[in-house]
Order: structure tokens, then sequence, then C-alpha cells
């Protein structure tokens, strides 16, 4: 890696994690709490976001020994080269599914919400020449395309709420505690699938300028992306009712398409599609980085460029191996639980071993 | 750089095989302005209403045979003539999208219906359910949510045939001026999202506008309510080229059409709902016979709705504070009643007014059309026990006590004698 | 009879010319670089090979007698004609030779007797071989040779035909000096050197082309500008290998990071008050002899937004037109694009009143939306080319037939739809308020690219098509420092001001995207809460 040439910083790492929790939102998060809890999902929202915040303490705490690592090479430290590529074969999973699950459905829907019907591999298609195009220009392309495009998507996310402000009700936040209490704090604490780009965290390491910057960086960005995300689906609840807000297709889109800014003006859920296609390039183009270079540094190559295009390949045979978006859902909702917490225990794991590992020696040392 | 050429060609490439299929020019496109359905005879007979670019835009005219559908031909040329910007078909099918299929193919142009202003339901139909196409039109992501809906008391066909606007030559203006009521509050305005939400809601019944056509010679000067604006669509006493009429409401119950009320209890409404812009008040004179006090109300605050008391008969309340300006009243009622004595009798014809109307919504159409089991919804803490509760089986028992109270604010511009100082 | 017999016999013997190879390219140069001798005959034989004398014709040998202490010597002077001052030579070369009355003081030699005594020129060079004596005297130098020295004496008596200064043709500005670089580059560094009356303006001179010798400038401050930036661009001019370079566009090819990409690397300004600004930003300006352009590097997207306008401005006023200048870019890449998407696949977001409009006038015109535009885009294009090539007394006449043409007579026909017409026209007003001329034939190349890939799919296409954009332009580099600096990368020093115009009075705080140096009396200062310091990347 080529981290004297390249490296970010705060505004851009925070971008990063603002962006992938963010395309969780678009893809259908406010549907998926509602139908799981009712009214109360923007509580399922923030609970779960706060806990994440509280996992994100203790994962830079117990990165402090590691400077400018990322988790591969902290489990080379921690188990040599079969912990490597244990640890590489782990992170490209959960790296691999997410990318795979983002472009089936933001091509999907992209094609279902607008009213044009292309077809969905012409979809396909150009989201893979981005992808890959972007892929070769690197991973320094797309951290500065998050520092550019991100802002905007929070922007217009605003605009969004504020708009729809006057179709808020506040009867539709009750029943206060949704489809029961019990349901609320078991999904607020099972609810981590929200959360498995966290993995992108461990990535990022190496090309912060510091261990300061990373630290501010990603409380900075984690915060704000659970606040964007609890407000959005908050929004959510307060401008549609349950049941039939369990049933809405893309949710964020449906609420754009009540916003009525008044007079003879037209609908404007058309300033949606940038917006979700930005955020999915956005997202899709940074899983591949990061898994060309996973791939790169594990088998120690410097032609890992060469990887880029099976990569996509590869993804693309996994996104369309489910025959239909429901099904792909279906199989996505499945495995969530399984690679959330892979993708969360993983690092705490390789971490906390590390470190005790590290300690020990400084004491033996000593 | 060999590498990036190769690249940009086979993009390139890639592109220009696609070529430019998908697009549709505007000019391909024939733009829906109402759809209308009524129930066939076998199947749903679907009235489509399309805008003629070309006589909007002042473009060159066409001729004005209007391409009707299998019936209502006694006004074609007349009605043509009048509503040369409109062209209307009329499909007879088994449901809607098979309709629409059958009317493109039959059309030149390819139709579009994300400009569609107004969904209009004949009553008919409305007996039986309007759950499914609502979720029908909701699922397509070419109907906006934000359009009108309205339910016809005559046929939807024989409504859209009939509208002819006088004051204005685009039609989708016409329906958006006259649907969203922004001046008026004799009736609701309702979209689909409106329809969609509140359709299987327990906490509140949607209402639509009610639709009709005035007879010509319809003029009910015996009828007092009808002159005092207390009216249904079709009742109303006018002369007009424009024969088509929207008034009062149409209660939706599960889905299905229950009653419908008048303009007044439209009014009641809006009262109660807080979306009151501006009605006329009148009420008979009490020193002089004939002669009538009319009072402009507006509400600056909302209506404070509570639920006292759930249980088998629900305690609902509801606290309304309208203010007035005289616009008419003979000063000798002035003077015997004063101010206060004006507030305070206007208070009570509103308050009587509203129960009278929550009564009616109660007993007779069965329907929580305010939406107090929203309110209700708020004092239970989850989702089963709301259901349990089964609201809409106990709004029928529920008990209303209702405040008004009337604050006359202005005189308006000439300010009324307290003496009798005629000249 | 005679004069069509001698036509037809002309033309005879042009029938069968034939432009034969060249065989004889690889016959080497004779080598310039040998040292003078003292003999004044081999001098004079070998300046004769050396400048292909009497082929050039307007090279003046002149043979005189110089007055030495204890001699007289022969001596020759050679010089170009058009490109030296007679007068000057007359008065400050010939005359002090030929009619010597300075007496040579004890221990000294006649070397430094003719240069520092009788020569008066204010700029004397003496040099020791034939190439560097040749060089001089080629750009405007008179040489003289003294028999028995074997030393060439080269004064600097320039005194070609040059354009007096006058305002820049392509940064026009309402307020501010209207001074604008000339072609001769002494006068341009001496511009830059009476704005900027520091000291530490260091003004390196280089020579760019193997044979035209171009004399270039290099200015920077010396206690300002990066190190290791200066040490590039020099490596770079040093890299350049060609015969022939005039202009500073020219050169700019060989200096930018790379020729195919979208943008121009290397901002050139033509006005003074802006080069100097830029130099007192800590960024390298290179002036090249024969250009009135000199090239600053490192240049951001916000660079060429700038114009001097946003210092002489009031603070409202420059942040206002500075969003004009935004809109107006974005206006100029993007609306041809998003009218393509808007009426031929989202009709929905159109009002429905405009949509009637629109579908009134589009049912009139023959071609699909997307010839018309691409058509009448591709027609202004030609207009604009043509203002500029043609004279400037017929120039606006080509204004008022493509406006008649392509405004009234199209649109009547029914070629064309008005609205089209109107996005052509705000497009073209768009790019035509981009502040730089590089950066707006960019975007004007790119809106078809948008056009197309709009046309192709619609929204998809065109954010793709805009998503790929900004990569491109994201991980553009000039000399370093990346084409979005301080957005992408987020620098912290001077981000809105940078962006927009900042109350920046006392003009103490320099982007710090190029990581100049910190001035020695600003390391005595505080920083203020709010920045005023700079501070690195």
């Amino acid at each position: 890696m080529e981290n004297k040439i390249i490296s970010f910083g705060k505004f851009e790492t925070a971008s990063i994690l603002i962006n992938a929790l963010i395309i969780k939102v678009l893809l259908g998060l406010p549907q998926l709490l509602c139908r799981r809890v009712g009214s109360a999902a923007w509580i399922v929202s923030l609970v779960s976001g706060l806990l994440f915040l509280l996992f994100t303490f203790l994962i830079l705490k117990l990165y402090r020994r590691f400077e400018n690592k990322n988790l591969i090479q902290i489990a080379e430290i921690l188990g040599g080269k079969i912990g490597k590529w244990v640890c590489a074969l782990l992170i490209l999973l959960p790296l691999l599914y997410q990318g795979s699950i983002t472009l089936r459905l933001a091509a999907d829907t992209i094609n279902l919400i607008t009213p044009y019907r292309i077809p969905t591999l012409l979809t396909a298609v150009l989201v893979g020449i981005v992808v890959i195009v972007t892929a070769y220009r690197g991973v320094e392309g797309v951290a500065r395309m998050h520092a550019l495009l991100v802002p905007v998507i929070l922007i217009t996310s605003f605009f969004v709420l504020l708009a729809s402000v006057s179709s808020f009700q506040f009867s539709n936040l009750f029943p206060f505690w949704g489809l029961g209490q019990a349901l609320v704090w078991k999904e607020s604490f099972s609810s981590f699938s929200i959360y498995t780009d966290v993995i992108y965290i461990f990535l990022l390491y190496p090309y912060v300028k510091s261990q300061k910057i990373f630290r501010r960086a990603c409380i900075w960005g984690t915060v704000l992306g659970i606040a964007i995300q609890s407000m959005i689906v908050f929004g959510y609840v307060l401008t549609t009712q349950y049941p039939e807000n369990a049933s809405l297709f893309m949710p964020v889109y449906q609420v754009i398409r009540i916003i009525k800014l008044g007079g003879n003006s037209q609908s404007i859920e058309a300033i949606f599609y940038p917006v979700w296609i930005m955020s999915s390039l956005l997202y899709l183009s940074l899983s591949n980085n990061f898994i060309v270079e996973i791939i790169g540094q594990t088998t120690q190559t410097k032609y890992e460029k060469l990887f880029i295009i099976p990569v996509a390949a590869f993804m693309f045979f996994i996104a369309y191996l489910p025959p239909s978006v429901m099904d792909a859902m279906r199989i996505s909702s499945r495995f969530s639980f399984t690679l959330a917490a892979l993708t969360m225990l993983l690092p705490f794991f390789v971490l906390a071993a590390a470190s005790i590992k590290a300690k020990r020696r400084q004491t033996h040392e000593a | 750089m060999k590498r990036s050429l190769f690249a940009v060609v086979l993009i390139a490439v890639c592109l220009l095989l696609c070529g430019c299929n998908y697009s549709h020019e505007i000019t391909e496109m024939a733009f829906t302005v109402a759809l209308g359905l009524d129930k066939g005879e076998e199947g749903l007979r679907v009235s489509i209403q399309f805008a003629r670019p070309l006589s909007i835009a002042g473009g060159s005219s066409e001729g004005g045979d209007a391409s009707g559908g299998s019936s209502g031909e006694e006004s074609g040329e007349e009605t043509a003539a009048k509503n040369k910007n409109t062209t209307m078909l009329t499909i007879e099918a088994e449901d809607v999208y098979t309709a629409l299929s059958i009317a493109e193919n039959s059309l030149s142009k390819q139709i579009n219906l994300s400009h569609t202003k107004l969904l209009l339901f004949s009553a008919e139909l409305a007996k039986e359910g309007l759950g499914d196409y609502v979720t029908l039109f909701m699922k397509d992501s070419q109907f906006s949510p934000n359009t009108y809906t309205a339910i016809s008391l005559c046929s939807a066909e024989e409504y859209i045939r009939t509208v002819n606007p006088s004051l204005e030559i685009n039609p989708a203006k016409y329906y958006t001026l006259l649907f969203s009521k922004n001046n008026s509050d004799y009736t609701p305005a309702t979209t689909l999202r409106d329809l969609y939400f509140n359709i299987s809601a327990l906490g509140q019944e949607p209402v639509l506008p009610a639709a009709n056509l005035s007879a010509e010679d319809n003029l009910h000067t015996e009828d007092s309510d009808a002159v005092r604006g207390d009216y249904e669509a079709g009742d109303l006493s006018k002369n007009s080229e424009n024969r088509t009429d929207v008034s009062g409401m149409a209660v939706l119950k599960d889905g299905k059409l229950s009653q419908v009320l008048s303009s007044h209890d439209a009014m009641s409404y809006h009262i109660l709902t807080g979306q009151l812009k501006q009605v006329y008040l009148t009420m008979p004179s009490h020193t002089q016979e004939g002669k009538h006090i009319t009072l402009r109300l507006t509400q600056k605050k909302k209506c404070v709705r509570r639920v006292e008391s759930l249980g088998e008969s629900p305690m609902l309340t509801a606290s309304v504070s309208l203010s007035a300006e005289i616009v008419e009243c003979p000063a000798s009622d002035l003077q015997a009643l004063g101010l206060s004595g004006l507030n305070q009798m206007a208070s009570e014809q509103i308050a009587a007014q509203l129960k009278g109307f929550l009564e009616l919504t109660a007993n007779f159409c069965q329907a929580d059309v305010t939406g107090y089991g929203k309110l209700a919804k708020m004092k239970f803490a989850d989702f089963p026990s709301w259901q349990d509760y089964n609201w809409p089986a106990r709004y029928p028992s529920a008990q209303f006590r209702v405040t008004a109270k009337v604050n006359i604010s202005r005189e308006g511009l000439v300010n009324l004698p307290k003496e009798n100082n005629s000249p | 009879m005679g004069v069509w017999q001698n036509f037809l016999d002309f033309h005879k013997t042009t029938e069968g010319y034939i432009l034969k190879e060249q065989n004889n390219h690889l016959i080497p140069m004779p080598d310039q670089n040998i040292p003078i001798t003292e003999n004044i005959q081999e001098n004079f034989k070998k300046i004769k090979e050396f400048m292909s004398y009497p082929d050039s014709g307007d090279l003046i040998l002149r043979w005189l007698k110089v007055v030495l202490p204890d001699r007289t010597a022969d001596a020759f002077i050679f010089y170009f004609d058009g490109l030296s001052n007679r007068d000057n030579i007359g008065h400050f070369v010939l005359r002090p030779l030929m009619q010597a009355t300075a007496v040579m003081p004890p221990k000294c030699g006649e070397i430094e007797y003719i240069s520092q005594q009788l020569i008066t020129q204010n700029d004397v060079t003496v040099t020791e071989t034939y190439e560097k004596a040749i060089d001089l005297v080629c750009f405007g130098g008179c040489g003289i040779f003294v028999d028995g020295i074997a030393r060439c004496y080269v004064a600097d008596v320039k005194g070609w035909e040059k354009r007096s200064l006058s305002k820049p043709s392509t940064e026009g500005t309402i307020l501010g000096p209207q001074e604008g670089f000339t072609e001769l580059i002494r006068m341009n560094t001496a511009l830059i050197r009476k704005t900027i009356k520091d000291p530490n303006l260091i003004i390196e001179n280089v020579q760019i082309g193997k044979k035209s010798k171009t004399p270039c400038a290099l200015l920077y401050i010396k206690n300002l500008a990066n190190d290791s930036l200066i040490a590039e661009v020099k490596k770079r001019m040093g890299q350049v290998d060609a015969d022939y370079i005039f202009t500073s566009e020219e050169l700019e090819n060989f200096l930018e990071d790379s020729n195919f990409r979208l943008v121009p690397q290397i901002f050139a300004t033509e006005r003074v008050d802006r080069a100097a600004m830029e130099i007192c930003d800590g960024n390298v300006v290179v002036m090249v002899n024969g250009s009135p352009f000199a090239l600053v590097m490192p240049a951001t997207f916000f660079t060429f937004m700038k114009t001097p306008d946003n210092h002489y401005m009031r603070l409202p006023y420059a942040n206002l037109l500075q969003i004009v200048r935004y809109i107006a870019l974005a206006v100029s890449v993007l609306l041809p694009g998003f009218f393509i998407v808007v009426t031929q696949y989202h009709h929905e977001m159109i009002p429905t009143d405009l949509l009637y409009a629109l579908e009134a006038s589009f049912e009139m015109t023959p071609f699909p939306t997307i010839v018309e535009l691409v058509l009448l885009e591709l027609s202004f294009e030609l207009i604009r080319e043509a203002e500029i090539k043609f004279p400037s007394i017929g120039g606006p006449s080509i204004g008022i037939v493509g406006a008649l043409i392509l405004g009234q007579a199209a649109v009547s026909a029914n070629i064309v739809s008005p609205i089209i017409i109107i996005i052509v026209a705000f497009t073209a007003v768009g790019s035509l308020s981009t502040p730089n001329y590089n950066l707006g034939i960019t975007f004007r190349i790119m809106k078809f690219v948008y056009i197309l890939s709009s046309a192709v799919a619609g929204f998809l296409g065109f954010t793709v098509c805009l998503f790929l954009h900004l990569v491109m332009l994201c991980t553009t580099k000039s000399f370093g420092v990346r084409f979005f600096s301080p957005v992408a990368p987020r620098t912290r020093e001077g981000f809105l001001k940078t962006i927009f115009v900042g109350r920046d009075y006392k003009k103490t705080s320099k982007p710090d995207y190029n990581n100049s140096k910190q001035e020695p009396c600003e390391q005595n200062r505080e920083p203020s809460r709010r920045g005023g310091g700079r501070r690195g990347k």
C-alpha cells in the first residue's frame, strides 16, 4: 500500500462511514423495522445505533496499540500467515455478500421505481462499468468522491425530511411500543445486521493520517450516520402509519412521492434517483476496491489491479444467482444476522487477542 | 493509454448498442387528466380523459369530435364543441390495467398516467369496496400519491364527459383547483395517499368529495337547507354552463361507501379536523323577520379534541375556537344582542352543528371520519392491545361533548352603528 | 502568344516536380561549443560558417579597428539587423571602441579593459565559446571579436519591434488593473517585479527548445514556495525534449501531468495582477518569451473558477458572482443532459402546464428531441469558432446571421422547437460565463457525453456519467495537488475561503494545499481561532 501518497482526513473517513449507514436506509431499513416492531421503529433505530456507538468506542480503544494497521495486518501479527489468510477470508465473505446484495437491489430497484423500463442487465452493466473504472482509479478516488457527494446526499435527505414535515402526524408514533415492548428491546439488540459495514473501519485505518484523526472520524461518522438514519426512520414513521408502512417498498422514495410543494408543481421523486444511484455507486466502488486490496494484500502481489474485473464479474454472478429480487431479499434477511455477528465479533476477538499478545510481549520484554 | 482508449471505445459501443430505445418523446405520449371507474355490465368500465396539448397551448385547432365510448353520444358534439381541450375514451374490461392496455391499443400514442389529476369512483362501485383499487393505484409508480380522488354519485363516465371548465383552458388545472379546495370548505380534499392510509386504518375512516351532475331545471327553492348552503352534490340550485357539481362528502367504512353527507357536514368535518379556511355562517335575525346575520368564520387555532375515557362507550370531547367577522347584521340585532350576544348565538349554533355531525357519524355512518381513533390509539401501549380494543366497533356507541367559542373580532370596513342613528 | 507560351513552359517545369526524400538529415551540425581563438581571421571564418553567412541576409558583419593603449587591433562586430538597436550599437559599442580615450589602469588586462572601460553598454557578457556568443547574438546581442583576445564580448542591445502593454484579451474585469502581459519576457518579468517588490522574488532564467533556445523564466518567492514544487517544475522543464517551442501553450503540454485528462492542470493567465497573486500564494509561475500567457502551477478547480474580480469587489457582490459562476458552469455542462432526461424519460417531473406547452411545440418538428439538441449545439459551436477566426469587422455579422438562422428561421420553419433554442442559449451563456477558457472548452465537450448518456439511459445514464466525470476529476493531479483541493481532499485551512471569497483583508492566510512555507513574520504571530495562520494539509 502506498500509504505515504494516499492519505485521508477526517472528512473522507467520516463520509465513508456515513454513506455505509445511509445506504441501508435507502435500501429499505425503515420498512424493515416497521415490519418488525410497528410504530416503534424509530426507537429500535435509535437504541441499536447507540449500542453500535458503544461498540465503536470499544473497538477504537482496542485499536490504540495498532496504529495504521488494518485488521489483516493485525491478524498476521496474531496468527502469522494462517491468521492473515483466515481473517482475510472471513472479511471477504461479508464484503462480497453485501456488495452482491446491494448490486442486485440497486439495479432492480432503480428499474422498479423509474417510470421507464430499461433492462435490468443494462442497469447492472452501467453500474459495473462505474465500479470497474473507479476501482482502477484506486481507493483514493472513491474516498474523494465520498467527500464530494456525501454532503450532497445529506443535504437532499434533510430537504426531504423538511419538505415532508407538513405530512407528519404525531399519532403515527403511537402506540408507543409498537408491536410490544419486549419485542422492541429484542429487536434493538438484534438489529446489528444494519451495521455490517462497520468492517470498513478496519480497512480504512492504514489510509488515515493519524490515530487521533481516525478516532475522531469514526466517532463523528458513526454519530452522524446514526443520527441521520434515526431521523429518516423517525420521519418515515411520522409520515406513514402502521401497518401500511410495513409494506411500502423503498420507503424513502415513498416519502418523497408524498411531498407536495404546492401549486402546480409536479412530483419531485426523480431527485431520489441520482441520490440513490450515487450512494449505491459509492458503496459498490468502495466494496470492490477493498476486496481487491484484501486479495492483493493477502497474496502479496503487486498486480492487484488485475483482480478488479474478475472480482466485479464474481460479484455480478453472485448477485444474479437468485431468480428474483424478492428471493435476493429473502436470502439477505436469512444470512444477515450471521454475517453481522461475524463482522462485529471477528474484529473484536482479533483486536482483543492481539492486544493481549502485544501487552504480554511488552511485559515480557520489560 | 491504449487501455484507457480501449475502455472508452468499449463503453461507447455498449451504450450505442442500446440506442435510445427506452426513451419516449413527449409527442408519443397521451397524458391522462382524469380516470373514472364505473361498475360495468360484466366487469369494470374505465373512462379515460386525455388532454389535447395542441388545443390547450393554442396550437392548430383540430376537429371537435370526441372519441367517445359506447355511450353518451347525445351531447357528443355539444360537449366536444365546449370541451375541445380534452378527449375521452371509455373501455369496459375485466380490470383497470386490461382496460388501459385495450385503450392503448386503440390509440396512436402511449398512455402516460403520471399527470392524472383525478381518480373518480362511481358510488355503485364504491359500495362494493375501493380497497383493492386504491392499493392497485398506489403500487403503480406512475400514479402520484397526491392525485385527487372523488366519488361520483352519477356515473363517473357521465361526470367526466360533462365537465366543461369555463374559467380554465387547461383541464388539469381545473381539476387541481376544484378538488384541492383551497378556497372552499364544503368539500374535503382527499388524495390517493390519504385514501390508501385511511382505508385500512383503525383510527380513521376516509372521506371523499362527492361529485354529481346538476339537472338544468334543478331549482329547489322550497328546500331551505339547499338555500342555506347545506346540500348534497347535485341538489344545488344553480344555473351554469358547467353542470357538474362537487359538494358534500362520501364516507367510507371498511373501504365501502357508507353514506353521503352534505356540505355543512363537510364544513363541520373541516372545523373538527382543523382544516377550516373560511366559511360563512348565516343565522336568522332575532329582531327582523326575513333578515339574516352573516358571519365570516376562520379557524386560527386547531380544534382541541380529546378522548376523555375509553371503555364500552368512549367519551369524546371537542373544543373549537373560531374567529369571526361580521359580514351582515341588522343594526337592531347588534343593538339587542350586542357583540357578546352574537358570539354566544354563533357559538351555540356551531356547537350544535358539530355535535350533530359527530352523532351523525357515530349513529348513522358508524364511521370515525374525524380521526378520534388516532387520539385513542395514543392511550394504548402497543398495537395488539389497540387492535383488541376494536375501535371501529366502539365508535358508534361513543358520546360527545362539544364546546365552541366564536369570537367576533372585526366588523368589517364599515362599522355598524351601536344606536339607531338612521337618517 | 508569348505570355501563353511562357505559362505553358513554366507549367511543364513544375509538372514533373517530385518532393524527394531527404537523405542528408543525419549530417552532423558543426560543433559550436569550442573555445574562441585569438586569431581574428579564424574567428571570422568560424562565425561565417556557424551563422551561414552570406546566406542569412540579415546578419551584419562589420570590421573595425579598436584602439588599445599599446596597439590598435583589428576587430569585427556581428549582429542581426532588426533584432538589435542600431543606435545603441553605434553609441555604446562602436564609438567607444573606435575612439577609445580611456586610460588602462595598471595590472589590468586587455580583456577587462575592453569590457569594463571601453564598451559603455550596460549589459556586456564575456564568453569563451562560440556557442554562447552566437546564442546571445541570436537574442538581440551584438558580438565583438578583437584580434589577439580569445574572447567574444556580447553587448545586450535588443531593439526589436514589440507590442505595447494592453488590456488582457481573455480575462477582462471591470475593476482593478487593466495590464496584460506581452510577448517580451523581460517586460513581463519587469511587470511582476514592479508588482511584487519583495527581494525574495526569484526570477530564474531557463532555456527551452534545442534549436529555438526560447528563453523562459521561472518565478517564485523563495521563502514561500515549496522547494519540492520548484524542483519538480525545473525537472519537468529540463526534461522537455523538443527542438522548437515558441509559446507557453506548447510548453504547457510538456509540463502538465497528463495530456489526456479531461481538464487542464496548469492555469494560464494573461493578467499581471493574477499572476502576482498566485506567486504570493506560494505557487510557481513560468513565463515563455513569445507568449503573453503565464503558466501557474499547481492549479485546482477553484483556481480556474476564481477571477481577480473577487478581490476588487465588495464581499457580498463577489460571493454572489462566484455563486453565479458555479451555477453557470453546472448549467453549461448539465443542462442539456438534464433536459433530455426530463423530456425523454421522466415526464412526471415537468409541471403539467409546461408539459402541454412542450408537447405542442414538439408536435410540429420533424426530428427527435435529441437530434434537435445535438444539431443546435453543434451549430452553436460552429458559430463560436467562426466568430473567433473571422476578422473583427465581420465578427458581429456571424453572430447576427447565426442568431437569425438559428433563432428565427429554424423555429419559423418548424425545424427546431423554441424550447431547444432556449436550452442551447442558456448552455452557451453558461459556458461563456466560465472564467477560464480552457476549463470552459472541457465542459463544452463533456456536455455532449452527458447528452449521449442521458439519451441512452435517462437519469441512470446521467448519474453514471456524472459519477465517472467526478471520479476522473477527483483523481486528477496538478503537481501533486488534487484537482478538487481543498474540498476533496478536505483541508482545514481556507476551505470556505477558497470556494467563496473570504474576509482576508490582510492576505495573511494562504491556501494550504500547496504546502507553501510559512513566512518568517508569521512564525511569531499567534494563530487566530478561526485559522488566520496556515497549517499543513
